[in-house]
């Protein structure tokens, strides 16, 4: 049992000292709460006539405080009290630093929890429920089975899969040839070897790729990060422990919160990382460059790119990985363009734990070629199925003006497609304002009742783990960062209200930030998922009846888009068509890789 | 011969650490070469003037012969500490740019666990004490560079820290102050108080402060003879065997004897020439409380920590002493030891007043100008202790220390809103006034003064 003395110096802000000492009371300890009016002196006095253990201080800081505190050191040390008593402060803005500044024996700020004050107390490591270091990195997709509970719906995507894999089967393409070759290099030590397979790569791809691996020369903007860079980062890494971790979500059943990371340079990114992380963000979306869509091949080596995106070779994202805490996820987007396959052998290959594909998504919107994406994306997710790497597929597509109901279809068909390949697909309808809604007036009334939906329609049809995103709160958000803020998290709050798996939340700055997004601007929207969350705990919205129509009304146009996408032989060709998506909705089939998909002897795996 | 010296002062942003600096590079440029004299500004750290003589430097307190006497051949001569938290990049409250801490190889750091870089120092031992950064160790610097200083923040384990630092080699030791903080700084030799704008930008303040800080280390002065330090080496350094006579101080005050055994007439041979009778302690326990006091928990005998002397103290200590006085028939030194504060001294002063002269003592010994300081404002303190001084009492301290220079900062930070800016005040006001108002040697922080700041401590 320890004697303690606590001081509140602010008579105000005393609430911490008062917790603190009934936790103390309660654990048996011998705690003294003095009023909150004496002198300096008056304190002293009272510190050197009984032998007290610990002596608790705690003050806001203001204007001159630090030296008020210094003096109040100074006179417990020269009254003889700091020889056998140790002095304690705590208050909002103090740090270790500030403490031993002042003279303290310890300090306790915002971050400390009323556990570490008593640990320290009692002298023993801080152990059990106090301790929230420690995380497990969750795994999104492991509690679902996949499981069509839409009878007719299940029907359809099966025969628009085994439509499309067959059609599928010996077609290849360079991108399936170039991660071949990652595959078959990860394997030879042979230098003779690795060259005859670099040449054969560079051989398959656009030539300002190619140049730039073989002879350095890299697009505009493009360099290698330096020794000093590399060495700043891993200063950073190791020398600046964060302060206690904190936590966005209320309880565990609330949604994972994901970010983007993109801003071009890896260490930037890792910067930004680390620190989102602190405020307890669970996982990150690496954005890459959109000319890494459009080139055969990729780039190779820590790279970093002046512009938005980061260069997701190999060694960046094993960079990002290495540098985020071991149970932070790390997603590598794929979806759309000339290299998934080989981008998502390569993210496996570094440590990342997901990816992202979406045949529809990444063939509309100017993406990639219909084919082209469908013969490279089905390889892809078979390479993720092998990684056991879960994929993502997020609705993007609704904000070229495609219905959502269309969307949605399109989310379904890949999520047949890797059932059948053994891959886990993750459910990515957006929580968004998009042009179909701002056109048909879905959210008049509210941005409840369509969002929630959307939801609801998924769950009726399958057993699959749904993200929205991406981010959430598309379209409602404005240049104003507290409207920004607040904007992301009230959809958070209907995400967690839903009972969704996770969601993936912008910066206040993402739309208008002119350039690299601001940490403060990250921290805005995390900070207000935080209190939303806390704020709705365990309660729920409750959407109205326009909810229930607008459910039944998705399942039955997705059923319907389903149909009509079945009625064509593949799904290539009804993506051509404008099945999911036409061009008066304002989607466009993609150009890019447009007549490269080639017979060969490789087959494309059939399902298990 | 070991010197510790302190840099204290009036408040934070004063230039403690950037005359710390100025003396840390004087010493770095002494133990690289007595051909290489010397100088520089305080604001540069890196500076190299050559404007100090070689002889100077060759004679110079930082040159110490301890140099060639340690086996290791760096030259273990300078070691530093900090009481507070110095050397950081940004400052914890202002946010502003702080001055930074270099050390030369082979000079000695105490500091705490976590501001050891990990690359260019080796750990020569570990304290067993603790700061809020985590354990105080003496590190030697093995590659030149910088450092953060967060060493012992409390008199007693300053006072262990610097003697483990003296084991290792160290013969000065520079102690770093931390805001106005002061209170370790009592178990220095020599003083350097820095004040400046930082403190108040009302230059007459200002001068009136210091002129009151060094009037409290003025003290006493000639009364410090041998004689103590011979006697304070007897009085407690049984209880402290890793101490040596010169870092042992008497304990602290009141909990000592009123009887006292022949040993300690030494002690009593202080002041000279001066009639041999022990200072009289008083002993704050039940037995001497007034009536109607007993009980209150503020007195527990036997289970207080520590002393603080306010009014009440201050009237039980006098009447005990005239009854002390009374049984040992004679006048004797009155010793306070320990914290007094301006409450209790002025009580001291007005029942000293009051009584016949016959009863006042004729001596008071105060603990040290530290403690002194710490009683309340200087000038109130100062102009308390010269009613004492009126009625022909000499004052004098148990552990004087001596205020080898002062420095004056025209530098402040301005408060804007949430945020600070650098502001100076008219720095050739405010250093002439210092000057020609203060006796002790008197620089200018930012400028480049710092043979004759050497000199000063010597």
């Amino acid at each position: 049992m320890k004697k303690i003395l606590c001081v509140p110096f602010d008579p105000v802000h005393d609430v911490g000292i008062k917790l603190i000492k009934n936790s103390l009371a309660e654990r048996g300890h011998c705690t003294e709460l003095l009023p909150p009016d004496l002198s300096m002196e008056e304190i002293v006095k009272k510190a050197a006539a009984t032998q007290y253990d610990y002596i608790l201080v705690s003050r806001t800081l203001g204007y001159g405080v630090a030296e008020l505190l210094a003096r109040f050191n100074d006179l417990l040390d020269a009254a003889g009290v700091r020889e056998s008593t140790k002095v304690v402060l705590g208050g909002k803005p103090i740090t270790p630093e500030l403490a031993a500044e002042l003279g303290f024996d310890k300090g306790f700020g915002e971050h400390s929890s009323i556990d570490e004050v008593i640990a320290y107390i009692e002298d023993r490591p801080l152990n059990g429920t106090a301790d929230n270091h420690k995380r497990t990195k969750p795994d999104i997709a492991s509690h679902y089975f996949y499981s069509f509970r839409h009878k007719r719906i299940g029907e359809l995507l099966d025969t628009i899969a085994e439509k499309t894999l067959h059609w599928a089967e010996g077609k290849s393409s360079s991108g399936i040839e170039r991660c071949k070759i990652q595959e078959e290099l990860s394997a030879v030590s042979d230098p003779s070897q690795k060259k005859r397979l670099t040449d054969r790569y560079n051989s398959l791809c656009d030539p300002v790729i190619a140049d730039a691996n073989s002879k350095k020369i890299f697009p505009k903007g493009v360099r290698y990060i330096t020794d000093d860079e590399m060495e700043n980062v891993r200063l950073l890494i190791r020398e600046k422990q964060p302060l206690r971790q904190q936590n966005i979500r209320h309880h565990s059943r609330q949604p994972l919160i994901f970010k983007f990371l993109g801003s071009g340079c890896p260490t930037m990114d890792i910067v930004h990382a680390k620190i989102c992380e602190r405020y307890g963000v669970n996982g990150f979306l690496i954005v890459n460059p959109s000319w890494e869509a459009r080139y055969e091949g990729l780039l190779h080596g820590l790279l970093t790119h002046e512009n938005d995106g980061t260069i997701t070779s190999e060694e960046n994202i094993r960079l990002m990985r290495d540098c985020l805490n071991p149970s932070t996820l790390l997603t590598v987007r794929a979806h759309r363009g000339l290299n998934t396959p080989e981008m998502i052998y390569l993210a496996a290959k570094a440590g990342a734990d997901m990816t992202k594909i979406n045949l529809v998504y990444g063939s509309l919107g100017a993406g990639t070629d219909p084919e082209r994406l469908t013969v490279d994306g089905l390889y892809a997710m078979k390479i993720a199925a092998e990684h056991n790497m879960a994929f993502d597929i997020p609705g993007n597509d609704e904000l070229s003006g495609v219905p959502a109901a269309k969307s949605l279809a399109g989310l379904l068909i890949n999520v047949m497609l890797g059932k059948k390949l053994g891959a886990k697909a993750i459910l990515k309808p957006l929580f968004c304002y998009g042009p179909d809604i701002v056109l048909h007036g879905q959210m008049k009334q509210n941005f409840v009742d369509y969002n929630a939906a959307k939801i609801r329609a998924l769950r009726s049809i399958v057993d699959a783990p749904i993200w929205p995103g991406e981010p959430i709160a598309f379209m409602t958000q404005t240049e104003e960062r507290v409207q920004s803020a607040n904007a992301t998290s009230y959809h958070a709050a209907l995400a967690a209200s839903t009972g969704v798996d996770a969601i993936t939340i912008a910066s206040t700055d993402e739309a208008f930030s002119r350039g690299p997004i601001t940490i403060a601007s990250r921290i805005d929207s995390i900070r207000a998922v935080t209190d939303a969350f806390r704020f709705m705990g365990d309660a729920s919205f409750q959407p109205t009846a326009a909810a229930d129509n607008f459910t039944d009304d998705f399942v039955r146009k997705i059923q319907s888009a389903l149909e009509t996408v079945a009625a064509y032989a593949n799904l290539p060709e009804a993506i051509n068509a404008g099945a999911l998506g036409s061009k008066e909705d304002g989607a466009y089939p993609g150009k890019f890789g447009k007549g490269t998909v080639r017979n060969s002897e490789q087959q494309i795996p059939n399902h298990k | 011969m070991l010197t510790t010296i302190g840099i204290a002062g009036t408040a934070k942003n004063t230039g403690k650490t950037t005359t710390l600096n100025a003396l840390l590079h004087y010493a770095q440029s002494g133990a690289r070469s007595t051909n290489d004299a010397p100088s520089m500004s305080f604001r540069a750290a890196e500076g190299g003037e050559k404007s100090a003589s070689a002889q100077e430097t060759q004679s110079g307190f930082l040159t110490s012969p301890a140099r060639s006497r340690n086996s290791d051949g760096f030259g273990m001569t300078t070691g530093v500490t900090s009481i507070g938290y110095d050397g950081e990049e940004i400052d914890n409250i202002t946010l502003l740019p702080k001055p930074r801490i270099f050390l030369n190889r082979g000079m000695i750091a105490s500091t705490s666990s976590q501001c050891v870089p990990e690359n260019g120092w080796s750990v020569l031992y570990k304290t067993g004490l603790f700061t809020a950064l985590g354990e105080i160790v003496i590190v030697r610097c093995e590659t030149p560079g910088l450092i953060v200083l967060a060493g012992p923040n409390k008199r007693s384990e300053l006072e262990t820290v610097v003697r483990q630092m003296a084991d290792l080699g160290c013969e000065n030791i520079f102690v770093d102050g931390a805001l106005n903080r002061i209170a370790p700084m009592s178990i220095v030799d020599k003083i350097i108080f820095t004040t400046g704008a930082a403190r108040t930008t009302d230059i007459a303040t200002l001068v009136d402060e210091m002129k009151a800080i060094e009037s409290l280390f003025g003290i006493g002065r000639t009364k410090w003879t041998k004689s103590i330090l011979k006697a304070e080496g007897h009085c407690e350094g049984a209880q402290r065997p890793k101490q040596s006579p010169e870092f042992t101080r008497k304990t602290r005050l009141l909990r000592q004897t009123t009887a006292r055994n022949d040993n300690d007439l030494e002690f009593l041979r202080w002041p000279p020439n001066k009639q041999e009778k022990p200072p009289i302690n008083v002993i704050l326990s039940e037995a001497n409380l007034p009536a109607g006091q007993a009980g209150n928990p503020d007195f527990s005998a036997g289970n207080s920590t520590g002393t603080i002397i306010d009014a009440t103290e201050a009237e039980i200590i006098l009447q005990h002493y005239k009854i002390m006085c009374y049984v040992r028939r004679g006048g004797y030194p009155l010793h306070i030891d320990g914290l007094i504060t301006s409450n209790g001294l002025r009580t001291l002063v007005e029942r000293i007043h009051l009584l016949p002269d016959a009863e006042r003592p004729q001596e008071i010994i105060f603990a040290d100008p530290i403690t002194m300081l710490l009683s309340g404002e200087p000038k109130t303190t100062a102009q308390l202790l010269s009613h004492l001084i009126e009625k022909n009492i000499t004052i004098s301290y148990q552990k004087p220390i001596q205020l080898a220079a002062i420095t004056v900062n025209p530098f402040y930070p301005e408060c804007r809103g949430t945020t600070y800016t650098s502001a100076y005040v008219d720095a050739k006001v405010l250093i002439s006034r210092m000057k020609q108002s203060l006796e002790t040697p008197t620089f200018d922080t930012m400028r480049n003064e710092v043979s004759e700041l050497n000199r000063c401590i010597k």
